[in-house]
């Protein structure tokens, strides 16, 4: 929070539960769209956002989804310590105006901490249209706190809202100067007398409870956080004693909201009635089996034509340019050839890849993220994945995982422990990415046909299932059991979906772009000097004489590691320098037993690299090489069987 | 609490109405994240087959609980319909 210093801005914090649009909230406030999903648990960061409003600047903090203040959302820390470490000055509780009685613990747990409170009944279209009214002014008055309508999705109230909260927390921070008088914030005596006094019993033991202990979360850091006025001291001990006012503000709660709730039961929303059918085998398994097939037909018709488009204006355009100037400015021959494997293919794979695969899917993906829907396969999932010790949560990267691993690496960072993130992300390796699938299909599909192209993925599918039960079976543990809100359905926001898709294309590109040019560069060099073939006679042992391959395609196995898609043009390449003239085309250089070999081990065999530092990345170098050896070996074995049952070794 | 007979959550029907008796202690904080604590009133809105999930409502949210974790959790058998 350096910035807010510098910037000695008020500080607001948002908080509200999963799924009540406080990011959309955020984005409405301050004008920007950014990363969301209408999937619990999903504001793994913490994003901090200036305002301008007219009672003055602000920074605006979204802090994860949240329960109550002393649930876990994130990291294993009670919610209070993240809310207290964003020194807020007021808190913006965003809270559904079509459930108040679920929202409302919430709001009065942040009025009990002693800080200026503004609440957002935020939803108030998808309240009004369940026939769902909430008398706001009488809600003020039972909270003493203000409560305003708000609609984040098309903006309604938002600006209001936050220049509310905005002007109590330049009026808190007056307050601490001395230049404004204080107000008493919470009246005495919410709570029935047995609580209160056992609340300010709490309350005055306050600074010796410092003997308590030295966890992280240490509540001896309360009597600190008092002390600095960062909340009151009954607000402290609301927090050391949940246990004895979370069910008191339950109970609360429901009492208002039946006092302030008008509902006119309506006729029931076809968004609820698919939210409905969509959690049921049938006819969810058909919904579940059209959004693949709709996913896959996109990426593959689309992603396809898109990139012959930019392959063919990359050969027509940027190539003759890139390779002048190369031949140019570099003398040496070997070197220049080596550069423009990374500058001119190198570039082209990663547009051509990246472009029409991975960004098509980042915006499906950002799409059905934001329709709620994802949290329904996570439903009908559960079951199959609970098999691979994994909770249906897993779904969700997994489906990813089809269009690059990497992102799909990150997704994990959902799932609740260390084990399930390892055991999901050795899937996540498994699923054939886009290049991959690009590989097989290309291998496959014009030398041996339709039918034994889907028993190759049918195979790939079959190898990830043993592989995830058997991982299952040697990591210590149990998984932890799904216990998750459902997102309700609704229409994705086209501005929310691409402001997604976009950042995580940039973060693709960042991490992919100096891999695969370098990458590239370093192949181009071993090749162009030709340090390539004495490499062949180390691996032929396992290639020719236990794959049954012809000897170059080791090589473009072992460089496939820096870019799957190349697996097969480098093939080419390596073929007709081998054999000269006459190696046209794959078929030439293998039989169909061969290339069926060749496209699963390329498919299952160690993850590109850009997988692999996004695995040492996220779970450490030992766990991303022990994957990747299991991968490799996994490969070896199940490509030798192969050959043996089809004649090939 | 009254004297009406239990019955786990993972075995009342589709469409019952009911109140939770009592949820197990292991799996109390998960399921409190979600707003079911002891004392609420739901309805089963779905129970997915093969052992998989079930999916309860609480006021307007539905929540999708683990098999396991719904076997634990006592409800009212004499579920309203």
């Amino acid at each position: 929070m350096t910035d807010r210093h510098a910037a000695g801005l008020p500080v607001v914090a948002l908080v509200g539960r999963s799924n009540v649009g406080k990011t959309t909230f955020l984005a409405r406030a301050s004008g920007r769209f950014a990363e969301t999903t209408n999937a619990p648990g999903t504001t793994v960061r913490r994003e901090v956002r200036e305002v301008r409003t007219r009672a003055g600047r602000a920074l605006l903090v979204d802090l994860p989804g949240t329960g109550s203040l002393t649930d876990r959302p994130v990291s294993g820390l009670p919610f209070w310590t993240a809310l207290l470490a964003a020194e807020p000055d007021a808190i913006l509780v965003v809270a559904d105006a079509g459930d108040v009685a679920r929202h409302l613990p919430l709001v009065i747990a942040c009025r009990d901490l002693g800080l200026p409170v503004v609440v957002a009944l935020n939803l108030a279209d998808e309240a009004a249209a369940h026939g769902i009214g909430v008398d706001a002014g009488r809600l003020a008055q039972l909270l003493a706190v203000p409560v305003r309508r708000t609609v984040a999705r098309t903006g309604d109230g938002v600006a209001g809202a936050v220049a509310l909260a905005v002007s109590r927390a330049h009026r808190r921070r007056g307050v601490r100067a001395g230049t404004h008088a204080p107000r008493a914030l919470v009246p005495a005596g919410t709570y029935p007398p047995a609580v209160e006094r056992a609340l300010a019993a709490a309350a005055a033991e306050l600074p010796t409870s410092r003997a308590l202990g030295a966890a992280a979360f240490d509540p001896s850091r309360l009597g600190g956080f008092v002390a600095a006025g960062a909340l009151s001291p009954r607000g402290a001990a609301t927090l050391l004693l949940p246990d004895l006012v979370d069910p008191v503000r339950r109970a609360l709660a429901v009492r208002w909201a039946a006092e302030v709730e008008a509902v006119h039961p309506g006729r029931r929303l076809f968004a609820d009635r698919l939210g409905a059918w969509s959690i049921r085998p049938w006819p969810g398994l058909l919904i579940l089996a059209l959004v693949l097939a709709a996913t896959f037909a996109l990426v593959s018709v689309v992603g396809a034509a898109a990139a012959g488009l930019l392959s063919g204006a990359w050969a027509t355009f940027a190539s003759p340019v890139i390779d002048g100037l190369v031949q140019v400015l570099v003398p040496i021959p070997e070197l220049a050839a080596a550069l423009l494997w990374g500058l001119d293919s190198g570039i082209l794979g990663l547009l051509a890849v990246g472009i029409p695969y991975v960004l098509i899917f980042y915006l499906l993906v950002a799409a059905l993220e934001d329709s709620g829907y994802l949290t329904s396969l996570a439903v009908l999932t559960d079951r199959l994945l609970g098999g691979l010790g994994l909770s249906g949560r897993t779904a969700i990267p997994l489906l990813a995982a089809t269009g690059c691993n990497v992102p799909a690496i990150y997704g994990t960072r959902v799932l609740p422990t260390r084990r399930e993130r390892v055991l999901a992300s050795f899937l996540v390796t498994l699923v054939p990415c886009s290049a991959r699938s690009a590989v097989v299909v290309a291998a496959l599909m014009p030398f041996a046909g339709p039918a034994v192209t889907a028993a190759a993925f049918a195979l790939i599918v079959a190898v990830t299932l043993a592989a995830g039960i058997a991982a299952n079976a040697m990591l210590p543990g149990r998984q932890s059991p799904l216990v998750m809100e459902l997102a309700p359905l609704r229409r994705p926001l086209a501005r929310q979906v691409a402001a997604k898709a976009t950042a995580r294309f940039r973060g693709f590109v960042r991490m992919a772009a100096p891999v695969m040019i370098a990458g590239s560069i370093a192949l181009g060099l071993v090749y162009e000097t030709g340090l390539v073939w004495p490499a062949t006679a180390i691996l032929d042992p396992v290639v020719v004489g236990w794959l049954g391959l012809p000897s170059v395609a080791g090589l473009a196995l072992a460089f496939a590691f820096l870019r799957k898609e190349l697996a097969l043009q480098l093939l080419l390449v390596l073929a007709a320098a081998t054999a000269g003239a006459g190696v046209a085309s794959l078929g030439d250089l293998m039989t169909p037993g061969q290339l069926f070999v060749y496209a699963i081990v390329t498919s299952v065999s160690v993850p590109c690299v850009a997988t692999l530092a996004a695995l040492a990345g996220e779970l450490g170098w030992r766990t991303a090489v022990a994957m990747s050896a299991a991968t490799l070996g996994l490969a070896i074995g199940v490509g030798g069987v192969l050959a043996r049952l089809l004649g090939v070794a | 609490m009254d004297a009406s007979p239990s019955i786990p959550l993972a075995r009342l029907p589709v469409g019952a109405h009911t109140r939770v008796i009592s949820v197990p202690p292991e799996d109390a904080d998960r399921l409190a994240a979600e707003g079911l604590h002891r004392g609420d009133s739901l309805e089963v809105v779905a129970q997915l087959p093969l052992g998989g999930p079930v999916v309860a409502r609480l006021g307007r949210a539905r929540v999708a609980i683990a098999r396991t974790v719904a076997a634990g959790i006592l409800v009212e058998a004499a579920g309203r319909p």
